[in-house]
């Protein structure tokens, strides 16, 4: 493994990010899945204990639930070391979503596997979301089906599996995106100039 | 002949429906529900029969019941209002199904338990869990309980003096006097539950709370029940 590549590969994803945050179309992509992924991260702090208040106490108490998560994502009424991961996370997530907008709009081959992943990602977080040691988390009725009571078992070692699966998966998309963004975005500068290097680089 | 044959037919058509309005009439009360009246609070006949299932190694269960006793007062009002009977349900479930099986799991229910015995559930489980979560959960997070399960039986022996629990408390405690009790309760809740704290308010159930919830976030759970 070359670890100088690797490095130098995320130092030009990195670039690839900032490039593309001063795409309008990045804000697109990005704004939205942050705030609905912090928004579900949220919901799922409890397990599934907000989804069922929601069901049984109708609308106002689930605007207020709904209003009281959605400004957890910003740390309001958040204890720090829980709001910190679910902010990382959402950050990470709605980046990766910018850059394959932007992409996208730039390449448009490729892009349903990229968004298949980002699903993924999601998915598998979600699924880690909870207290693992209590049962709560959304795989342990899922693995409960499969293996009755068992499943409460293996629901914590499986929690935390998926949910490093999807961080790793996730910082592993965002290298390759943001490379392949800054790659597109460079080249398009390049070709906006005619294809010319600057003077100062000319032989 | 066919007359005869229609007119039993109607008639045990008529048994069978009858009984089964009977049945469904004859309803348990909340009395004969309850595992162990100990355990629980407000009237026995209450209109309102709310349960709580538990385990001292649960740190939401811990977050939850903390509130609880945070708002003593508020909280015993709130049941006396409402009509409500609460009953917690405690065993030692993440032992005997969990993943960790924190053996403290099994030795904070056998303290309780042997409080229990004494007539002192009530102010044993305060001092369990108001103890649990301001020295574990409430520093460290839920990840605190593995931090906690260091600890001996001594700790919960510790504990129930505080509250005036003397020797045959601890020789309960040491000789695992109701661990029988605590395992078949454990595999009762096994039946209806998958994760903890798990609330059965009236018809309203739910498995979960927010580990960093007020006592306005614990009453949305009194709430469902009531609107269940």
């Amino acid at each position: 493994m070359n670890w100088r590549k690797w490095l130098d590969d995320f130092i030009l994803a990195g670039k690839g990010v900032l490039l593309a945050t001063k795409e309008r179309r990045f804000w697109y992509g990005f704004i939205p899945s942050f705030l609905f992924f912090g928004l579900l991260m949220n919901l799922l702090s409890g397990g599934t204990s907000k989804f069922s208040l929601m069901f049984a106490l109708g609308l106002p108490t689930s605007l207020k639930i709904l209003g009281e998560s959605f400004l957890g994502i910003f740390g309001y009424n958040q204890p720090f070391l829980t709001w910190l991961p679910v902010f990382f996370i959402s950050l990470l997530q709605g980046t990766l979503i910018g850059l394959i907008v932007v992409l996208w709009e730039k390449k448009r081959e490729q892009n349903a596997a990229n968004l298949e992943k980002a699903g993924i990602i999601t998915g598998l977080i979600a699924l880690g979301a909870g207290c693992p040691t209590c049962g709560t988390t959304l795989i342990t009725p899922l693995l409960g089906a499969i293996f009755s009571t068992g499943g409460l078992a293996v629901a914590g070692t499986i929690s935390t599996i998926v949910t490093w699966l999807a961080i790793i998966i996730a910082i592993l998309s965002l290298k390759r995106l943001g490379l392949e963004t800054y790659v597109i975005i460079i080249n398009e500068k390049y070709m906006k100039k005619g294809g010319k290097c600057k003077k100062s680089l000319e032989p | 002949m066919q007359k005869v044959f229609r007119t039993l037919g109607v008639i045990a058509i008529i048994l069978i429906v009858g009984a089964a309005i009977i049945t469904s009439m004859v309803k348990p009360s909340n009395a004969e529900k309850v595992w162990d009246p100990e355990t629980t609070v407000g009237n026995l006949e209450a209109k309102n029969y709310f349960i709580v299932y538990s385990d001292i190694m649960c740190p939401y269960c811990v977050a939850f019941e903390n509130i609880l006793f945070e708002n003593e007062e508020r909280f015993e009002r709130y049941i006396t209002e409402n009509d409500i009977l609460l009953e917690v349900r405690l065993s030692d479930f993440l032992y005997e199904f969990g993943e960790v099986h924190a053996i403290n799991s099994r030795y904070s229910a056998e303290a309780t338990y042997c409080a229990k015995n004494e007539g002192k559930f009530w102010d044993y489980y305060k001092i369990a869990i108001t103890t649990v979560w301001n020295d574990y959960y409430k520093k460290s997070g839920k990840d605190a309980y593995s931090e906690l399960d260091k600890k001996d039986k001594s700790y919960w022996i510790k504990l129930g003096k505080k509250v005036g629990l003397g020797e045959d408390f601890e020789n309960c405690v040491n000789n695992d006097e109701p661990l029988e009790e605590i395992i078949e309760n454990a595999k009762k809740t096994s039946k209806l539950v998958s994760g903890m704290p798990f609330f059965k308010f009236n018809k309203f159930t739910s498995s979960g709370f927010n580990p960093d919830g007020d006592w306005e976030d614990a009453l949305l759970f009194f709430q469902a029940g009531l609107e269940s």
